[in-house]
């Protein structure tokens, strides 16, 4: 017997759903999906895309938003700096998914009898962080050109609210991402989800001033209950008066959560029925 | 004479394919039309909600502004990575080895890009129209098209500068992304450049969309006709034109010294 | 005296059938049933190195993607290590290794053995373990030193070989392959069969589709030919051929060969079948017929005028027995000839 075949004697314990398995992989394997399949991993694209392009955002809409309506700039500022973070929610939960069809690994992954929450779901943790980071980094940019003033009590609060807002986002991107497998383009809706939550969720306008339906569709749309919470934080409000808000916030973002991988769970029966995933 | 004419239908050649095949794309179809429109709707609602802040053509200067925000994302989208795509089909080769022309080939696409880009203001205009009820007139009519025209063509030449100065950035579509906003901001098309700060203005005074917006604004909107307007984006263009093909002769020669021009 | 008893089938599939429903036509578009597997049953012992052989688009694929549980068959059964493929994933998916062929598949931006890591903690490969594990696997197929490149830096070769360790990891009982050596250069080629042999020298059962007919018959212990959905013979390489064994086969060179003159030859009462092989500027006949035949000549005044160049007398090979079997089973009417089935 060769040497490779006496190697490939020695046996392999291997308890794939297992607890610790799953953790491993929800952890340790979400990491790695996260540079695998993010296009904007690199600092020579991530850093036009997600630190520069934010910055002007805000800066375009605070302008733009206290010309026409007299309001604060800083209503405008708090709201995009919240909102940049859809970027990486929705855009990189859509490619953490989307993509496996790019690199033809979707076979190989579902040939494996891995917990499909542990593999998916490790997805969102590596993007809510990116997320965090860029609305962190687009209130920095709110605090220096525009003077907003985030008081050091109502940090932890506008912390919670941030995450609340950042998981929806990333949820719904989920669910962009499983709509993707099947529709031709995944990014085209996308783009188009980030541009509709520049105009509902009282990102820019205030919701007072939408009509009655939009309103409505902002209700059930992340962003809309933690960016209330987030407002109301920067002006003082303590958990007390916010938690509620944010608890909603959670809510939405475990309502669009479900929804995806209950997506997931059927894509891949139609495609096992259907051979639907040999379709580029 | 001759090598001028075929230089012109070989432009009008390309333009014309540009633009169809922008027709067939699902993302100039969002970046030409439902962005703007998106953004329209934004500016509209912001302006309502501030009453006469921005004076009595508000909703059509929204309109205005936030389709020339769209003729300037497709424009940097279609020219910024125009050389790249070429590359990355393979066909880069083949069109700087053709005997004609290669920057006329790209002044042609360029030309397309930033055409096909006014279907934004067609879009924001209806958009406000039917769903806003914004009122349509102009106040020199007949100075409109040729206000378009020397618009489309001053974009056309400053997406061709873009071309060719992308093409050494391998992430270039990145470049586009970081553009976008800060051209709308600088240019002065939705925020008057008076409320901006006053360092802006020299740096909005070499940008043809500032002049463009000015000479479309003007034409509908304006109080006087928008000739200075016009004129400097004829005169912007040019420049660009002639600076685009000396860096494109630069990049290409490079290329063919570094034996890249087939490299993705 | 104890008769052991047989031991259970690594793999078993039973009259496994697979259609796809599709549609043609783009503005009046109806519905097309195309049935890619049409009924196709075999077992494959614990231990054995098994092929699956066929043309593109014999169900090859379609076969494998059932019993590896990525697609459910439309009727019939399949069994791996004892586990039901379509109700019993999770314990399918955990006893088999899948490895394929081509330039997809793998995680390009990131490393070799990025794309290991990842498939250990897929495969729940015990922590503690998985550096030897991975360490040990990436001198196996050669990639030890490479191992910390991105993939999409990758030869193709290379690819293969890495799919070849992932497929490895949590060392599988069984191991499927599907087509592994396509676009590999000949060194390339030899190697991945040397690892396969190695794999089932260590114990493992392989299943292998290939459409190349000479690495079935090197590496195969048994062979299962199949054709347009269907198993069309079953058994060693020894048996295959033996199925052409007594006959003779004649290659006659011919320039430009009409029809009827090959017809003229078909019609022959000793000959058993003519398949025709086209060249750039000339075609082969191969016309077999029963061994000592001295038919040479017969056939040449059948021939007629046509030009004829080189003519050979030889003894046939599995590429004649797989190649006649091919063209006697590709007609689709239902009423194909099928070779007697050498059961084991």
């Amino acid at each position: 017997m060769t040497a490779a075949a006496e190697a490939l004697r020695q046996p392999t314990s291997a308890q794939p759903g297992s607890l610790r398995a799953n953790l491993r992989l929800f952890w340790l394997g979400g990491l790695i999906s996260y540079r695998a399949l993010f296009n904007w991993a690199r600092p020579s694209i991530y850093i036009p895309t997600l630190i520069g392009a934010p910055t002007f955002q805000i800066l375009f809409f605070a302008a733009l938003g206290s010309y026409a309506t007299g309001i604060d700039a800083e209503f405008f500022a708090i709201g995009n700096a919240v909102q940049v973070s859809a970027m990486s929610g929705i855009y990189g939960m859509t490619m953490a998914i989307a993509n496996e069809r790019w690199f033809g690994t979707l076979h190989a992954l579902l040939a494996t009898p891995a917990s499909r929450w542990a593999i998916f779901g490790g997805r969102f943790i590596p993007f809510i962080a990116n997320g965090l980071l860029v609305s962190v980094y687009g209130f920095a940019i709110s605090w220096i050109f525009l003077g907003v003033e985030l008081r050091a009590e109502a940090l932890g609060v506008v912390a919670l609210g941030l995450l609340a807002t950042v998981f929806s986002c990333s949820a719904i991107g989920a669910v962009q991402g499983g709509l993707s497998m099947r529709l031709r383009d995944g990014l085209f809706g996308a783009n188009l989800l980030v541009f509709l939550f520049l105009l509902f969720c009282g990102v820019n306008i205030p919701l007072e001033v939408l009509p009655g339906w939009m309103q409505a569709v902002s209700q059930v749309l992340p962003f809309t209950h933690g960016l209330q919470a987030v407002r109301a934080a920067v002006d003082g409000a303590g958990l007390d008066q916010v938690g509620g808000l944010i608890a909603i916030e959670f809510g939405i973002g475990a309502f669009y959560a479900v929804l995806a991988f209950g997506l997931f769970s059927f894509l891949e029966r139609s495609a096992r029925q259907n051979a639907t995933l040999d379709v580029r | 004479m001759d090598g001028l004419r075929r230089n012109a239908r070989l432009v009008w050649r390309v333009w014309v394919f540009t633009m169809r095949s922008f027709l067939a794309s699902e993302f100039f179809i969002l970046t030409a039309i439902l962005q703007p429109v998106i953004f329209a709707s934004i500016a509209f609602f912001l302006f309502q909600a501030g009453g006469d802040a921005a004076g009595e053509h508000t909703l059509l200067w929204a309109a205005l502004g936030t389709g020339m925000m769209g003729v300037w994302s497709t424009t940097l989208f279609g020219c910024g990575g125009a050389i790249q795509w070429h590359r990355w089909e393979g066909t880069l080769e083949l069109l700087v080895a053709a005997p004609s022309r290669y920057d006329m080939v790209l002044l042609g696409q360029t030309l397309g890009a930033s055409t096909f880009g006014f279907y934004s203001i067609v879009a924001t205009i209806a958009w406000g129209m039917v769903l806003f009820g914004m009122p349509l007139n102009a106040d020199f009519p007949l100075l409109l098209p040729v206000a378009l025209a020397v618009a489309i063509l001053s974009l056309g030449c400053l997406g061709m500068l873009l071309a060719t100065s992308f093409v050494l950035y391998r992430h270039a579509n990145a470049l586009s992304n970081l553009l976008e906003y800060p051209i709308w901001i600088v240019t002065g098309m939705i925020v008057p450049l008076a409320v901006l700060p006053g360092w802006l203005g020299p740096i909005s005074w070499v940008l043809s969309p500032t002049w463009a917006m000015e000479a479309i604004r003007g034409s509908a909107i304006g109080s006087e006709p928008p000739w200075l307007a016009m004129v400097l984006c004829v005169a912007l263009a040019v420049v660009y034109y002639l600076i685009a093909r000396r860096v494109l002769r630069f990049v290409l020669d490079k290329a063919r010294r570094d034996a890249t021009l087939a490299l993705a | 005296m104890t008769i052991s008893p047989e031991p259970t089938p690594a793999i078993e599939a039973l009259d496994l059938v697979r259609t796809y429903r599709t549609h043609t036509g783009v503005i009046r578009r109806r519905p097309l049933n195309v049935e890619a597997v049409k009924g196709v049953s075999f077992q494959v012992r614990p231990g054995e190195l098994f092929g699956l052989l066929g043309p593109n688009g014999a169900g090859k694929t379609t076969t494998i993607k059932m019993l590896i549980t990525l697609l459910l068959p439309t009727s019939g059964t399949a069994r791996v290590m004892g586990h039901d493929v379509v109700n019993e994933t999770t314990e399918v998916r955990k006893r088999i290794g899948y490895v394929f062929g081509g330039d997809r598949g793998l995680y390009d931006r990131v490393s070799a053995l990025d794309n290991l890591r990842y498939f250990a903690e897929l495969y729940g490969v015990d922590p503690g373990e998985q550096k030897q594990r991975i360490a040990a696997l990436l001198d196996l197929v050669g990639l030890t030193g490479r191992e910390n490149e991105k993939v999409e830096g990758y030869s193709r070769g290379m690819r293969q070989r890495l799919h070849v360790a992932r497929g490895l990891l949590h060392d599988p009982e069984v191991v499927f392959l599907d087509e592994p050596s396509i676009g590999l250069d000949p060194v390339g080629a030899r190697e991945l069969r040397g690892t396969i042999r190695d794999m089932v020298d260590a114990g493992k059962t392989v299943l292998l589709t290939t459409h190349y007919m000479f690495e079935a018959d090197a590496l195969c212990d048994r062979i299962a030919v199949i054709n347009d959905g269907r198993i069309v013979a079953l058994g060693t390489g020894a048996d295959l051929k033996g199925a052409v064994a007594n006959r003779t086969i004649v290659e006659i060179e011919t320039f430009g060969v009409a029809p009827e003159a090959v017809d003229a030859l078909r019609a022959d009462p000793e000959v058993i079948a003519v398949n025709m092989e086209e060249r750039d500027q000339s075609q082969i006949l191969l016309v077999q017929s029963e061994r000592g035949t001295h038919i040479t000549p017969r056939l040449l005044s059948r021939l007629g005028e046509t030009r004829v160049g080189k003519v050979v007398g030889r003894e046939p090979t599995l590429e004649d027995a797989y190649v006649h079997l091919i063209a006697t089973t590709s007609e689709t009417d239902g009423t194909a000839a099928r070779a007697a089935a050498v059961s084991v």
